[in-house]
């Protein structure tokens, strides 16, 4: 798409404060969600999805694919009406709002500048792809969620091609492994070996980032977000399936 | 500290932190100046100024996440988002300002502001599909454009209460326009002179440059959609047909006859910004002439009056020139080119750019930019200042074309009484007075009098434009 972010329906309507996100939860929604069938929903949102972008698929087939995939979850026993009714709540929930900024087309941009290895930008890519689970999409502009989701592979393996970690900015890497995940930790260990080497490099990538004109505020807020949505992650399925199905319980009580 | 390089920078430890809060700002605002800049990081790489101030810190430590509101450098933005759709109800609807296949348009009033407004209904055809794809991609359309000369979608507005639909109507919210061009060329006291005919046209070039440079395609360009205010600015209008261009094969049912272009009559289905360039070029010698150019009455007619006025092209005119006209009966008679002397009563630029544009062959047809670069705007008379062209009354094409229909029925009615043997003199008066309008009508109305709505009105040659409009069928990728 051609258009401006900033001055797009995506970037004066749909980036939140998080006093914002809550209040919305609470009460603005004309329609509120939990009333709503999730399936119908989800359906729905794939079916209006692909109209957007300029590939539509018959409504039809929507419901029967939704139909196969849900066959051992319940079912979907929607029709055409249903959905057709639903895409209309759905596009007046928006208000009419559809276009959306996706961090995609920034992060290939960004890694090309960067010259990152192509496995690092697949692991970004699927980072990118997880942080669509949180509400991070709603919080930050779509290229500094890609920047972020950039920093992080490359900030945990510490890889020998941007490597580093000679002087100051050891705490860069450390710093995100001692509070993250556990591979950060192994990793950390291996740039420890290669330091010496390499140490030219480490200046592009510091400097890369340096330059980049984003609030590195914001970039460390979504790294700490997707560290802790990894732990919780990680947390989920070591819990007991019975404590589970009681805090989802509660849930549905509310 | 301006002067000293990135280096430099980075091993001072104390300017560590230093990329920070007042970077995003400057990001922001020459992202904004950038016209069509889809990539919000383009400016990723002039941070330098972003070194003057540095907070303490290193950059790369790590904050727990804050629950406090996250400070935004754009705070102008409304606070109150989520808050859904506008219901018709904010509304008032007053009287209708036109109808077509695309739906009706109401003028309106905003209740609470005290706005006139202009409400497009949404037609559902087909109602099982949900929203058309057409009606999705118009406002996503609207939705990314901001441009003076075109128009702006200011709500989206809801009525659940209809009484017959089961479904409930979706409003489009436009500002409010006083005339579109083809009402203003239909009234009789309206005269263009030739400063306000380039003002008009240069707006409608700037217009066209835009849309074309964010890579969208109008496909229904033509004197009704051309909205003018009267502060004198014009904005293109409807967009109902328009989409992104892409290297697709694109349906050859768009445009209105009498503006379309030879590509597209001869079938054409790969065809880009310069059909939208043609119609220009119609409703520039339409401006001139102060009637359309080419009303084809047929689409065989309609290209058969194009090689009158352009000349018949051949294979060194227009490269594959005959591999296009598959199947389409060829009009064999070769007509030599006359633009000019056609229009040179209008002054020799006016003539020029007008051969410019009219060109058959879609490469050598001027594009926008070069348009707006054309003699003929910088030639004297200069095209005058909006703010100084005359105001007139409001004139929309539907109201032109509806005392026709009204006398329709009085001639029916006539017909009727006439059979009955008690026809009136008041109604052979206004049969009369009918009789000299319609004749000075006649002029803008050559097929039937209902002809100029109709946009692909051929049924013969043609399905009719709603069902095939969806051009790529649906398949999975």
């Amino acid at each position: 798409m051609a258009a401006n972010f900033w001055a797009s329906s995506h970037g004066k309507q749909w980036l939140l404060s998080r006093q914002q996100l809550q209040e919305s939860r609470k009460e603005d929604l004309k329609n509120s969600y939990r009333g709503s069938e999730p399936y119908l929903v989800a359906a729905t949102c794939m079916y209006l999805a692909c109209k957007i972008e300029e590939s539509p698929h018959h409504i039809k087939s929507v419901i029967t694919e939704m139909k196969h995939v849900t066959a051992d979850k319940g079912g979907f026993q929607y029709e055409n009406h249903k959905v057709a009714e639903m895409e209309f709540y759905l596009l007046e929930e928006l208000n009419f709002n559809m276009i959306v900024f996706h961090p995609y087309r920034a992060l290939t941009t960004l890694a090309q500048d960067l010259g990152t290895k192509n496995e690092d930008v697949q692991r970004a890519w699927f980072i990118v792809n997880d942080t669509y689970k949180t509400d991070m999409c709603l919080l930050y502009p779509p290229y500094v969620i890609a920047t972020a989701a950039l920093y992080l592979p490359i900030a945990l393996k510490g890889g020998d091609q941007y490597v580093d970690n000679n002087a100051s900015n050891g705490n860069s890497a450390q710093g995100v492994t001692t509070r993250g995940a556990k591979r950060g930790a192994t990793s950390a260990a291996t740039n420890n070996g290669n330091n010496n080497n390499e140490a030219t490099k480490v200046k592009d990538i510091r400097q890369w980032f340096a330059l980049l004109n984003v609030d590195l505020d914001q970039i460390i807020d979504i790294v700490q977000e997707i560290i802790s949505l990894y732990e919780v992650w990680d947390d989920y399925n070591k819990k007991p399936p019975q404590e589970i199905h009681g805090i989802l319980q509660r849930l549905l009580k509310k | 500290m301006t002067d000293r390089s990135p280096q430099q920078i980075l091993k001072d430890p104390h300017v560590n932190g230093s990329i920070g809060s007042n970077s995003s700002r400057g990001g922001h605002s020459s992202e904004e100046n950038g016209r069509s800049s889809g990539t919000p990081f383009r400016t990723y790489h002039n941070a330098e100024a972003s070194f003057q101030s540095s907070p303490e810190g290193s950059p790369y430590r790590i904050k727990t996440p804050q629950l406090t509101p996250y400070s935004k450098p754009y705070t102008d933005y409304p606070q109150h988002k989520f808050h859904g759709c506008s219901s018709i109800d904010d509304y008032e609807l007053m009287d209708k300002l036109g109808e077509g296949t695309f739906g009706e348009v109401h003028k309106g009033k905003h209740t609470k502001s005290g706005k006139i407004v202009a409400l497009k209904r949404i037609l559902m055809h087909n109602e099982k599909e949900g929203i058309p794809i057409t009606a999705i991609r118009e406002i996503k359309i609207l939705r990314q454009l901001s441009h003076p000369n075109v128009v702006s979608l200011s709500d989206m507005a809801i009525e659940y209460d209809t009484p017959s639909d089961t479904q409930p109507s979706i409003y489009m919210v436009f500002p409010y326009m006083d005339h579109d061009l083809a009402g203003l060329l239909e009234n009789p006291d309206v005269v263009f002179t030739p400063p306000q005919i380039k003002c008009y046209l240069k707006q409608l070039l700037e217009g066209t440059f835009y849309l074309h440079n964010q890579l969208i395609l109008h496909r229904d360009l033509k004197a009704a959609n051309l909205l003018i205010d009267n502060k004198g600015i014009l904005k293109i209008a409807d967009f109902g047909l328009s989409r992104p261009l892409q290297e697709k094969t694109l349906t050859g049912c768009v445009v209105t006859r009498w503006y379309r272009a030879p590509e597209l009559l001869l079938k054409s289905k790969r065809y880009g910004t310069a059909i939208d360039m043609w119609a220009i070029g119609c409703v520039f010698g339409e401006m001139l002439k102060g009637k359309p150019i080419l009303p084809g009455r047929s689409d065989i007619d309609q290209l058969d009056q194009i090689y009158k006025l352009c000349g018949t092209p051949t294979n060194s005119t227009w490269e594959g020139f005959d591999t296009l006209a598959n199947g389409m009966e060829v009009v064999s008679s070769k007509y030599p080119r006359k633009v000019i002397t056609e229009f040179e009563i209008f002054g020799t630029q006016a003539a020029d750019l007008l051969d410019k544009i009219l060109v058959c062959n879609p490469k050598d047809r001027l594009d926008a930019f070069h348009a707006l670069d054309h003699d003929y705007f910088f030639t004297e008379p200069f095209p005058a200042d909006p703010k100084n062209l005359p105001t007139y009354d409001s004139s929309h094409e539907y109201h032109h074309r509806k005392p026709q229909k009204k006398e329709r029925e009085v001639a029916n009615r006539n017909e009727d009484e006439s059979t009955r043997g008690s026809s009136s003199t008041q109604d052979s008066h206004r049969q009369n007075k009918k009789d000299r309008r319609s004749r000075k009508r006649s002029s803008r109305t050559p097929d039937t009098s209902h002809s100029k709505k109709v946009r692909i009105n051929d049924q013969r040659d043609q399905p009719p434009r709603r069902h095939a409009l969806p051009e790529k069928p649906i398949s999975r990728n």
